[in-house]
């Protein structure tokens, strides 16, 4: 197995949930945010020392949730510190973006990084759609036309034009091209089975998080592998990375006491403004093809919200233990849904960098070498 | 459309003649007095529901302090280049401040308005300045129509 460590870089300074989105900056501290970045930057970096396959890093807007707007600038400082180990951008929120502009800076990272790129594309989270001013709407067709031209940006030998519904460009030619051929290793995240379908049409691996049952995860799987089989593709473990929050202490009773602290503000502060927005782009667009996922969407935030930590690590939503209980749960997700790759989030609210850290080396230590062969 | 399905707008302050004519198709409009107690008399007789407000400039005060007095009956407000005299007090009417970029008085009141209302959206507009309201260019008109017709909704752009 491989496995990828991944940082969302929190804002841990704030007190009191902010009371609407977007979050109001005025209490923006400048210092405090230098500090932040050179101390998550730094942990990134130690994953490779750790063992780590990738780390990676999402792009967030608007809130105190995550620092990091452009996870690229962030993959571009670590190809700087880092000489193995893959670069994941988990991913750019492509139907916000100009999708030259992410081949562009993709083609970029890959380059710099010795062809060490990840490229994930992900359509994001309903909120995120207003901070753009993108309709959520239009978030599936502009995702499907905007990979097209990334892919066509990324190989084709000769200068072209685009005319699409939501793209026209007269002449498209950059420069770096990527160094990994034919392009960048992709990955698309998928949250239903719809969605899961959608991602094997492309050349990409699946991403998946916030898993909530691991039934409902194996047959959103399950439909991955049909859809790529349908276009003649036949992925395996390989393909498939399942993301979630770890905490990986001594014991299983202090692993679950941290991450229960770290949660609370998580869930408590960090998550507080989004969903007000979340609310009316649900309410009023068609963000989600119909009812049914619009209600899955939020039913399986509230269903991980309200368990016990306990019951999250039952459910498969969480990886939280002692080293030889992470390593008894993540072989289950193996078992279970066939994941070759875990993308570990160890940076949860207010977890201490230093538990972070201590974590990353017990995985290294006492966790890896007992899954790397499954 | 006739007026008697149409929502019912109050207007207070300094006529913008663009916006309200691009409005009355809309809206059925009332011309508000510049006295609170006058104003609450003045909707007492309007057919029940909320009903929106406009303000320009001075008008704003006038508003704030009838969405205060009567909160029941007042829906969305839009305060267009506002002036107030003094620091504005909170109230639960959902607010459209618009401002020109380029009104750097005007922007102060935006942040304080921005700062004491509990739901309030301030937006500067382009290539305008503190005659925002007699201006009333498309873009302030497209914004306004905008939020009377979907409350904070507006805040998600519709496709096509």
């Amino acid at each position: 197995m491989q496995f990828s460590f991944f940082h969302l870089m929190p804002w841990t300074g704030l007190d009191e949930a902010p009371s609407e989105w977007p979050a109001p900056n005025a209490g923006f501290d400048g210092e405090r945010g230098t500090q932040l970045y050179e101390t998550y930057i730094s942990t990134m970096a130690h994953a490779e020392a750790c063992g780590f396959d990738w780390v990676g890093a999402n792009e967030h807007h608007y809130s105190p949730y995550s620092i990091m707007s452009n996870c690229n600038l962030i993959g571009a400082a670590l190809t700087q510190r880092t000489s193995d180990i893959k670069i994941a951008m988990l991913g750019n929120l492509l139907p916000l973006l100009n999708p030259v502009r992410v081949a562009e800076e993709y083609a970029m990272l890959d380059v710099m990084s010795g062809g060490r790129l990840v490229a994930g594309f992900v359509r994001g989270i309903p909120h995120e759609y207003i901070s753009y001013n993108i309709p959520p709407d239009e978030s599936r067709t502009r995702m499907r036309e905007a990979l097209n031209i990334i892919l066509k940006a990324w190989t084709e030998p000769e200068p072209f034009g685009w005319e699409g519904e939501h793209y026209q460009y007269r002449a498209i030619s950059i420069w770096p091209k990527p160094r990994q051929k034919p392009h960048p290793l992709m990955l698309l995240s998928a949250s239903s089975e719809e969605s899961a379908d959608f991602v094997g049409a492309f050349p990409a691996m699946v991403g998946l998080t916030l898993i909530s049952d691991l039934d409902v995860a194996a047959k959103i799987i399950d439909a991955y592998r049909a859809s790529a089989r349908a276009h003649g593709r036949e992925v395996g473990p390989q393909d498939i990375l399942i993301g979630q929050q770890t905490c990986i202490c001594e014991t299983d009773e202090e692993a679950q006491e941290r991450l229960g602290e770290a949660a609370a503000y998580f869930h408590r502060v960090l998550m507080r403004p989004q969903q007000d927005a979340q609310r009316i782009i649900l309410q009023k667009t068609r963000f989600f093809g119909d009812e049914n996922q619009s209600a899955y969407f939020q039913k399986r935030l509230q269903t991980i919200k309200g368990r016990t930590i306990k019951e999250q690590i039952e459910a498969g939503s969480i990886l939280c233990g002692s080293p030889e209980s992470v390593v008894r749960q993540i072989r289950r997700l193996r078992d279970k849904l066939g994941a070759g790759r875990i993308n570990m989030n160890m940076k949860i609210g207010t977890m201490p960098d230093e538990v972070v850290m201590r974590g990353m080396e017990l995985f290294r230590d006492r966790v890896l070498p007992h899954v790397r062969d499954l | 459309m006739n007026d008697a399905t149409k929502r019912a707008l109050l207007w207070i302050g300094a006529d913008a003649p663009a916006l309200r004519g691009a409005l009355d198709q809309e809206y059925h409009v009332l011309a508000g007095a510049a006295d609170v107690d006058a104003l609450v008399a003045q909707i007492a007789g309007e057919p029940g529901g909320r009903l929106d407000v406009i303000a320009t400039g001075d008008g704003a005060a006038c508003a704030l302090a009838l969405a205060a007095a009567a909160p029941e009956r007042v829906g969305h407000m839009v305060l267009l280049a506002p002036r107030l005299a003094s620091a504005p007090t909170p109230v639960e009417a959902r607010a459209l401040v618009l401002v020109g970029a380029a009104d750097r008085a005007g922007s102060e009141t935006g942040r304080a308005l921005k700062s004491a209302l509990p739901h309030c959206h301030l937006t500067y507009v382009w290539g305008a300045g503190a005659d925002l309201a007699a201006e009333a260019s498309g873009r302030a008109i497209a914004i306004v129509s905008d939020f009377l017709a979907r409350g904070e909704a507006f805040l998600v752009r519709q496709a096509g």
